[in-house]
């Protein structure tokens, strides 16, 4: 197995990883906020399984005017970034009295939106990496999957009672951008912008692993403390 | 991926564990689905359709029996393997979920193994991107399936029964576009007719499970004759009444009496598989909850609020001490209300209280953590009473959280009281178990600092904002309280050091449970 396969087998398996994560993630927080842990799960997934397929749909129009590369790069950037403040945004606006902020549709549907969203981004995924190693369809699905159970193992077992819901989302969204700008060097002023999203990071990573924060945090946006 | 959710859905009841049941089935059917497409990789470009074909067919056929094939493990733990406890035993969980894991694997792969044969076999009509697209458009319907069937307290064997008739139809539809023969079509239809004769022997197996469960009965020997004694003395043993509502299960078991050592009757009343009360603990749990209450506020309170108690026993205790009492209920599962007021033993328990029409009894049946929210700083409550089941799973530890604590706080009064039934174990030296201790701790940070941990049979801890230490006056409880409720009065001291230092990781939080 050659360099480039098995850099693209390991992506492959830890991007996987990360959005199945943070759909557990929102599953836990609508199951919190909403009610009903079984059929939140069963809702998170559903919606993430559709949206992964929407997502393959929207990189076949996506790839025509841009370079793969970049599409990967852009979607994952986004993708740590909704793991890292979408649980809070998520929870703030299922919290008490909150307003309507698009009329006529409800707090919980733009939730559910958002759980889309990040499916949406991570089934573009899939096709990229089918596009930078063509012919290697199993392979790569099959790092895929096992890259999704492992994140169904490690949630409850491991990351939840140990992390709580939102350092755990902070670690592994850090993970993800970290993998990402490993993988992809910015090529604007790349020593600046690199310091900095390490340095930001590693103070997020630092705070996840240290202190309950983040938990207390959503804690009161919960609460409407916040 | 029903089938999926459907054993997700099934071995929740049995572990209590909803978040562990998701996951460890999700995990293994997406890896199965990763192993499937492997298998699908290589079958031979001329032999796609009949694969797929023989693939979809197998698994119409041999998907409908694992939930069944499940709760035949469960019996086999329960009766066979020498772990006492039942369903109790710490290794009960871990075995469950790694069976319900290896049958998620096995439909994770025979699903797995179809869509490499359908992009194959489709290739140049039509993009892969596509059909992966359409295919995930599946799954999107499969959740709200499940929860429908859920909410219309559909069985395991009917949801079975639905998926696989949509199952038949769908492969039915595939014969007539490819011109198959007659043969096709009944083999086709077999996993259907399979279903209908399985339906009342998996009744049957699921009920003698369920008692196995609670009598934690094993056979003498595991032989032909000592198996089969012991299913007839599981089937004639006592009486047990199963309801499945949206929200849980319940289960009221009646134990014959004993004329060879004179004993009467006995029922049981479970929900969720979890003891809740017994004949002889009914009465002693409700008259200590209800009068402990009493007794710490310094006067007569003017308006309650009972969380949880859907059996109205607690109801029955106030109405009793004083009818004109403004009094709200909320529980969860109006099913359960329905049924306490019709049940002829729990009706005669709770003297009709659930169907009371005084104005001044309002029976609310909603989310208690729904209604905290929604009444917030707007009625507040002299005497509150939290009667939950214990914590067994993530979703009952929502009502141990620190959230569920502060949001209580914004119904009271300063010098309210709460009395709540909780778990209090002790270790052998005396001190908290931890379970405990997280339970307490979480009182502590959420403002109640107050606390009065009492029952040495049925435990309770009463708590109040109020700084006015709790203490019970025992003249004036009433006279004609049962033995087991003045026995149960007593205070649970622990060998822990006072004051000490809470520990944030012990705090259980609705976004980090501990319990």
């Amino acid at each position: 197995m050659n360099n480039r396969n098995s850099t693209v087998y390991f992506f492959s398996f830890l991007l996987a990883f990360c959005s199945l994560f943070y759909e557990f993630v929102f599953a836990q927080i609508l199951s919190v906020c909403l009610g009903g842990t079984k059929n939140q799960y069963l809702i998170t997934i559903s919606i993430f399984t559709f949206s992964l397929g929407m997502g393959t749909i929207l990189f076949n129009f996506i790839k025509k005017n841009h370079d793969v590369q970049k599409i990967f790069f852009f979607t994952e950037v986004l993708l740590s970034m909704m793991g890292m403040i979408g649980p809070f945004i998520l929870t703030w606006l299922l919290k008490p009295n909150s307003l309507t902020f698009v009329p006529f549709i409800s707090n919980s549907f733009l939730g559910y939106l958002i759980i889309f969203f990040i499916g949406l981004l991570s089934g573009m995924e899939l096709p990229c990496l089918f596009k930078i190693l063509p012919n290697h369809f199993g392979k790569i699905l099959t790092f895929d999957y096992a890259g999704m159970l492992i994140a169904s193992v490690t949630f409850p077992l491991f990351f939840l009672p140990y992390f709580g819901t939102a350092s755990s989302t902070m670690i592994v969204s850090n993970l993800n951008l970290l993998a990402v700008i490993w993988l992809f060097p910015v090529k604007i002023n790349p020593k600046l912008s690199t310091f900095i999203i390490l340095t930001i990071a590693s103070f997020v990573l630092f705070n996840a692993t240290t202190s309950n924060y983040f938990n207390g945090l959503l804690s009161r946006i919960y609460l409407g403390e916040f | 991926m029903c089938y999926s959710m459907v054993l997700a859905n099934h071995i929740s009841d049995y572990t209590s564990e909803e978040i562990l049941s998701q996951c460890f089935t999700l995990g293994p059917y997406l890896l199965g689905l990763g192993v499937g497409s492997q298998l699908g990789d290589k079958t031979e470009y001329d032999k796609i359709v009949k694969t797929l074909f023989g693939l979809e067919w197998l698994s119409s056929f041999l998907l409908p029996f694992l939930p069944f094939i499940m709760t035949i493990a469960t019996f086999s733990f329960i009766s066979f393997l020498p772990f006492a406890g039942g369903l109790q035993h710490k290794w009960a969980n871990t075995f469950l979920l790694s069976v319900a894991g290896i049958l998620s694997l096995i439909i994770g792969t025979l699903g797995g193994a179809q869509l490499p044969l359908i992009i194959r076999a489709s290739q140049k009509i039509i993009k892969e991107e596509f059909i992966l697209a359409v295919n995930y458009m599946g799954p999107l319907f499969a959740g709200p399936a499940i929860i429908l069937s859920n909410s219309l307290s559909f069985e395991l064997s009917q949801q079975i029964g639905l998926i696989v008739t949509i199952q038949t139809m769908g492969l039915g539809v595939v014969i007539i576009l490819l011109k198959k023969r007659l043969t096709p079509m009944i083999l086709a239809s077999i996993p259907l007719f399979g279903i209908i004769f399985l339906t009342p022997i998996y009744r049957k197996i699921d009920y003698l499970t369920a008692k196995a469960s609670y009598l934690h009965a094993k056979p003498n020997q595991i032989t032909y004759h000592s198996i089969k004694d012991h299913l007839n003395f599981l089937e004639k043993y006592g009486k047990l009444e199963r309801k499945k509502t949206s929200y849980q299960n319940i289960d009221f078991f009646i134990h014959p009496g004993h004329q060879e050592i004179e004993t009467d009757s006995n029922f049981v009343f479970y929900l969720n598989r979890r003891i809740q009360f017994n004949q002889f603990a009914a009465t002693p749990y409700h008259e200590t909850m209800f009068y402990t209450g009493i007794n710490l506020l310094k006067e007569s309170p003017k308006n309650i609020l009972i969380l949880g108690a859907g059996d109205g026993l607690l109801l029955k205790e106030i109405i009793k001490y004083s009818p004109q009492i403004d009094t709200t209920l909320v529980e969860l599962d109006p099913e359960m209300i329905d049924w306490s007021k019709n049940h002829p033993i729990i009706s005669l328990l709770n003297n009709d209280s659930l169907n009371t029409t005084q104005k001044n009894i309002r029976i609310i049946a909603d989310d208690a953590i729904a209604f905290l929210r929604r009444n917030t700083n707007k009625e507040k409550f002299d005497l509150v009473f939290i009667d939950f089941p214990f914590p067994n799973g993530h979703e009952l530890s929502k009502l141990y959280s620190y959230e569920f604590y502060k949001m209580v706080k914004k119904v009271i009064k300063d010098d309210s009281v709460i009395v709540l039934d909780m778990p209090i174990e002790q270790n052998d030296d005396g001190t908290f178990s931890k379970k405990t201790k997280s339970i307490l701790e979480t009182l502590h940070a959420s403002g109640f600092n107050n606390q009065l941990l009492f029952g040495p049979l049925l435990t309770f801890s009463a708590v109040s904002l109020s700084s006015s230490p709790l203490k019970f006056d025992y003249q004036k409880f009433p006279k004609g309280l049962s033995l087991a409720t003045k026995i149960n009065l007593a205070e649970i001291i622990s060998q822990d050091k006072p004051n000490a230092k809470i520990e944030k990781r012990n705090i259980n939080s609705m976004f980090h449970p501990t319990l």
